[in-house]
């Protein structure tokens, strides 16, 4: 399976997936509340806390960020060269020294500020999205979208499409031998040489997934689909005793942030 | 129950045939997913080739939910390395990219299309990034989505040409 | 006694095609009887299916004619997935039909659609896993099932539906012996305990004969012949007009028959009939038997030939310490006509992997002609390699074009892809078909292709991975003569293969693997008549071996194989077959 969903027993793990999304935009919110990194560091540690308790794999989730490195590079440097009247506090207008003369383009304290915290916002979001998919069941999603009322149909793909991913995916080594075994070689040059390389795997791999969708439609019509309007669904996802507690454990850090902010007027830049 | 009851429901089997050709599909982008095209700009995965493919040899609002679901799919097996809201509201252009790939297949042709794909998804869906890291994050990823885009749909045109004379589609 | 099935001149075409797959058909089928479907490919078996459960013309489109009656319920008039209850459709590929993570939850998608209680949703699916022998595997994962049991857990989700007839669309195509016994059991079952309707489309007759009690077949879309399985098997010059493979006992029956040594009624059907035949006919003509004379088509190769392949100490795993296969040593030399046989998933392929590079061993080495796999990267040109199924490779839109793949591949000029080409479609008569599109061919012009675009690379020796699934017995023969011309001429061929009555008829040496390890590697005479080996691999030697070793005591050598020998070892000498 490529998702992996880590079946262990933590606290996150006992959780309806409802109070994890809840968790989730409490979470976003904060984040984009405060504008000094020190705060959002404090949201991010919390996070990461919480990741670990959930037996997070975390070299396995930032090694995805890899590519992603020029993008955040290229974050602080735009944003450190913000102009100085941005920022309400005067210490973040200071300006270390100028890209271009006549006083353009300065590197200004705040704009660097700015850029660890959207790095740091970045991150807590990447480790709470994780967080999410990989102490949630797939199941869990279905049954989200069947308790909000999305047709069935919907579910029906997504728990599908799922299904197919390994035998798609066996198909594929199949292809890719039958291929290889007729002298096509990985190591093509440029390119051009790449994308012709992969018409030869991509194009039976379409031809296959369409035999197989019209072999799909007539196995699910053979096995009553859409026989009755309703269906009955074999599990429930239930909102226990510590769904509540946490949920309005949220809430409330959500709404302090939210005074800590507007009301104190705390972690502006 | 009568039959334009069950239309109306959605069961009626020319849908199932639509549905089974979505999921099937869905699944195709996330191994397609696995098929790796180096390139200057890092490595491109097949993932919404797929998609465009349904785009233009079935219909545009089945292209545009298996693009859509494809790109949530292969985003969550990475762990949504551009966060859970952003990875949505991107899923949510790419199903617009997949009907404008078509419309503009059947209006100026495939050639027109593949341009079009890859400015919309490339160009266009970069400014995404504004809501995370500011224009550098918008620069950052634009030259990888433009050629990711426009290699996806070449290789959807490629296919479809090819399965055309079949008795497939 | 009502009828469960009745059609009234059926015709149906597909909406994309011009000639109608279905001809005019007209035939009933008596309630709790077994009605066996037979034909060619392409007669229109599957299409037949289609429509009994009304998914033609509701899914496909397309124009039919006539009326269908299920039941007593005109297919016109009900929705598909309302006859669901009343007529099971299991189609012919398991993979496509699997709608859980786990058996148990596939096994209840079905009563779920019904919204019935959950209870009886359990209960349903319960029952129907213990009908398909799958009782235990419950929470199993539906990935980690063999082909055999995805099979009949195919049978178990439509079982569940609790329907009255039940249609089967070759269900044990691509299993092992094993596993196509156990699928048979499994419906003698159904018949038994809950007395369905079955009816089933299948190509091969020894698992048919002894169980329907009807055979229909299809030719071009027309019912060409209708009556007891033992009236056509009998009839062997008939069978050949209809392309269905004989019984090979019959064959031998038959030649009697011809004689007007038996009447036809005396042709036998199995080992057990035909050995009393033999016996009567052995004393009534006192005949003798004679040691087993060579058959002259069968090359033998150079003894002390150059060796091709040779393979020492080979391990190889997939995933770490499971090793899949085990300390495998072979030797194979120029101009042998290698059989891969044993059980599902003991290694067969994994090891002819091996040959041509597409795996590396984990421990041990594998020579191809004289140089470590290791270290050769261009073995396509050595070592060309047919898959099983042809939809794996096929991507281009005309044939010309993907036989031209390999040859580009592997660097020619254009004037010699051109000659190689032009040779290789002469070689395997596609000539009519250059300009087509390969998906526009049926199933056993496409399993042509796949060969073909190998041996457009003139390899030295050929690997095929079980060509003949899916094929009619013409097609069959089609490909295995193409083989046996390209081993005249002094290609070395290693086939894998689960039919052991084609093995015996063309392979001349037998390894035969069993959980990754070799269980037996010698000439096909040693091998068929190693009956212990045979069982450890779960394999049932082909029927004139058996027949051979139960006549030993007349002085009949085990190693016997096909009716020509046997019957050149009866002591007379015999007119040609009609083959
Ligand atoms: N989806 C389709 N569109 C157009 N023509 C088709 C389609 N499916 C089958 N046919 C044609 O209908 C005829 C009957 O096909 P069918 O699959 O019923 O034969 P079959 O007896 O099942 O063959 P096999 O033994 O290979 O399964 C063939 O000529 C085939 O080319
Ligand atoms: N890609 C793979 N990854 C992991 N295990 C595999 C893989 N391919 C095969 N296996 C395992 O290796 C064993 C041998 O498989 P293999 O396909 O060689 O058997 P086989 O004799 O060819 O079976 P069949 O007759 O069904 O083709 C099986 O247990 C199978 O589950
Ligand atoms: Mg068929
Ligand atoms: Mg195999």
């Amino acid at each position: 399976m490529l998702i992996e969903y880590l079946p262990q027993k933590t606290f996150i793990h006992g959780l309806d997936v409802r109070t994890k999304l809840i968790g989730f935009t409490g979470l976003a919110i904060l984040v984009f509340l405060f504008g000094h990194p020190l705060y959002n560091l404090a949201v991010a540690l919390t996070v990461t806390a919480l990741a670990l308790s959930a037996g997070l794999p975390f070299k396995r989730t930032l090694g995805f960020l890899v590519p992603l490195l020029p993008v955040l590079v290229l974050i602080m440097l735009f944003s450190g060269f913000t102009q100085p009247d941005r920022f309400v506090l005067p210490a973040n207008r200071t300006v270390l020294f100028y890209l271009l003369p006549q006083h353009n383009w300065g590197l200004t304290v705040g704009g660097l500020l700015t850029g660890c915290t959207m790095l740091i916002r970045l991150f807590a979001m990447i480790i709470a999205s994780s967080l999410v998919t990989l102490t949630t069941p797939i199941d869990d999603f279905i049954q989200l979208f069947n308790k909000m009322k999305l047709p069935y149909e919907f579910s029906f793909v997504v728990a599908t499409a799922l299904r197919f991913i390994p035998t798609m995916d066996r198909k594929r080594l199949l292809i890719i031998d039958a291929q290889r075994s007729r002298g096509a070689n990985p190591e093509k040059k440029g390119i051009i040489g790449h994308i012709k390389g992969c018409i030869p795997i991509m194009v039976p791999m379409m031809i296959n997934s369409i035999m197989m969708a019209n072999n799909l439609s007539m196995a699910m019509l053979n096995r009553g689909y859409g026989c009755s309007a309703s269906r009955t669904f074999l599990t429930q996802i239930s909102f226990k005793r510590r769904d509540y507690y946490t949920c309005f454990f949220i809430i409330l850090v959500v709404v302090l942030g939210i005074y800590m902010r507007w009301g104190l007027h705390m972690g502006v830049l | 129950m009568n039959k334009a009851e069950v239309r109306k429901q959605g069961f009626d089997p020319a849908n199932v045939k639509r549905i089974s050709i979505i999921a099937v599909f869905i699944a195709l982008s996330a191994v397609g997913s696995l098929i790796k095209i180096p390139s200057p700009v890092g490595t491109i995965g097949l993932d919404s080739a797929p998609g465009y493919f349904v785009a233009l040899a079935f219909s545009g609002p089945q292209g545009a939910a298996v693009i859509a679901a494809g790109h949530l799919l292969t985003s969550a097996i990475v762990g949504f390395p551009l966060t859970i809201p952003i990875h949505l509201f991107i899923a949510a252009q790419m199903a617009l990219w997949a009907l404008t790939f078509r419309w503009i297949n059947n209006k100026f042709g495939i050639i027109a299309a593949v341009v079009a794909a890859a400015v919309l998804n490339g160009v266009v869906s970069s400014f995404t990034m504004v809501l995370i890291g500011g224009i550098g994050a918008v620069i950052g990823v634009m030259p990888f989505l433009v050629v990711g885009s426009a290699i996806n749909a070449v290789i959807a045109a490629a296919g479809c040409k090819l399965i055309k004379g079949s008795k497939l589609i | 006694m009502p009828n469960a099935v009745e059609l009234k001149n059926v015709s149906y075409s597909y909406p994309n095609s011009r000639q109608a797959s279905l001809n005019n058909v007209n035939f009933s089928v008596a309630k709790g009887s077994f009605v066996a479907v037979m034909g060619p490919n392409g007669a229109g078996k599957t299409t037949l299916s289609l429509c009994l459960n009304g998914l033609i013309p509701q899914l496909l489109e397309g124009e039919l004619a006539g009326d269908v009656t299920v039941d007593n319920k005109n297919l016109r008039m009900c929705r598909v997935q309302e006859m669901a209850g009343h007529v099971g459709l299991v189609l012919d590929d398991p993979e496509a039909q699997i709608f859980g993570r786990t058996v148990i939850e596939d096994t209840s998608f079905g009563p779920a659609n019904l919204s019935l209680p959950v209870e009886e949703i359990y209960q349903r699916a319960g029952q129907a896993l213990q009908m398909t022998r799958l009782n235990g595997y419950e929470q199993r994962s539906t990935h980690r099932l063999s082909g055999g049991e995805k099979q009949r857990m195919a049978i178990a989700g439509i079982l569940a539906m609790h329907p009255e007839i039940m249609v089967l669309d070759e269900p044990a195509s691509a299993l092992d012996p094993l596993g196509i016994r156990e699928i048979y059991q499994t419906i003698d079952d159904l018949r038994l305990q809950k007395q369905l309707t079955i009816i089933v489309a299948e190509h091969d007759c020894q698992e048919i004969i002894g169980r329907a009690d009807r055979v229909i077949v299809l030719k071009g879309g027309e019912i060409a012949w209708s009556g007891v399985p033992e009236e056509l098997f009998r009839n062997v010059s008939l069978l050949q007009t209809f392309g269905i493979r004989p019984i090979p006992v019959s064959l031998i029956g038959w030649e009697f028959y011809q004689k007007g040594w038996i009447a036809f009624a005396e042709i036998p059907l199995g080992v057990i009939a035909a050995e009393k035949t033999v016996r009567d006919i052995m004393t009534k003509y006192n005949l003798r038997p004679v040691g087993k004379a060579d058959p002259p088509v069968v090359r033998q190769p150079e003894t002390k030939a150059r060796a091709l392949i040779q393979v020492s100490n080979l391990n190889y795993q997939y995933l770490p310490d499971n090793n899949v296969l085990k300390n495998i040593n072979l030797t194979i030399r120029r101009g042998e006509f290698v059989a891969l046989i044993g059980p599902n998933g003991s290694g067969k392929t994994t090891l002819a992997k091996h040959f041509n590079g597409l795996l590396q061993p984990s421990a041990g080495d594998v020579i191809i002609n004289g140089v470590n796999s290791r270290e050769f990267p261009q073995l396509a040109r050595v070592v060309g390699y047919v898959f099983q199924n042809p939809d794996h490779q096929i991507f281009s839109a005309t044939v010309e074009k993907e036989l031209e793949y390999g040859l580009k591949n592997i660097g020619l000029d254009s004037a010699e892809i051109r000659r190689r080409v032009d040779r290789v479609i002469k070689f395997t008569g596609l000539e009519q078909r250059r300009k087509d599109h390969p998906f526009a061919l049926g199933r056993g012009e496409r399993q042509i292709i796949a060969l073909a675009s190998i041996l457009a690379l003139e390899p030295e020796i050929l690997v095929v991975d079980e060509p003949t699934t899916g094929l009619d017995w013409a097609g069959v023969q089609k490909i295995m003569e193409l083989i046996r011309h390209l081993h005249d001429h002094g290609t070395t061929i290693i086939m894998i293969s689960h039919d052991m009555e084609i093995v015996a008829r063309y392979a001349q040496r037998i390894i035969m693997m069993k959980d990754g390890s070799i269980l037996l590697d010698g000439s096909t005479g040693e091998a068929f008549s190693n009956l212990e080996a045979l069982e450890q691999a779960s394999l049932v030697p082909p029927q004139i071996a058996r027949l051979a070793a139960r006549l030993r005591d007349l002085g009949f050598t085990a190693d016997l194989l096909q009716e020509r020998e046997f019957l050149q070892a009866m002591g007379r000498p015999v007119e040609v077959l009609p083959c």
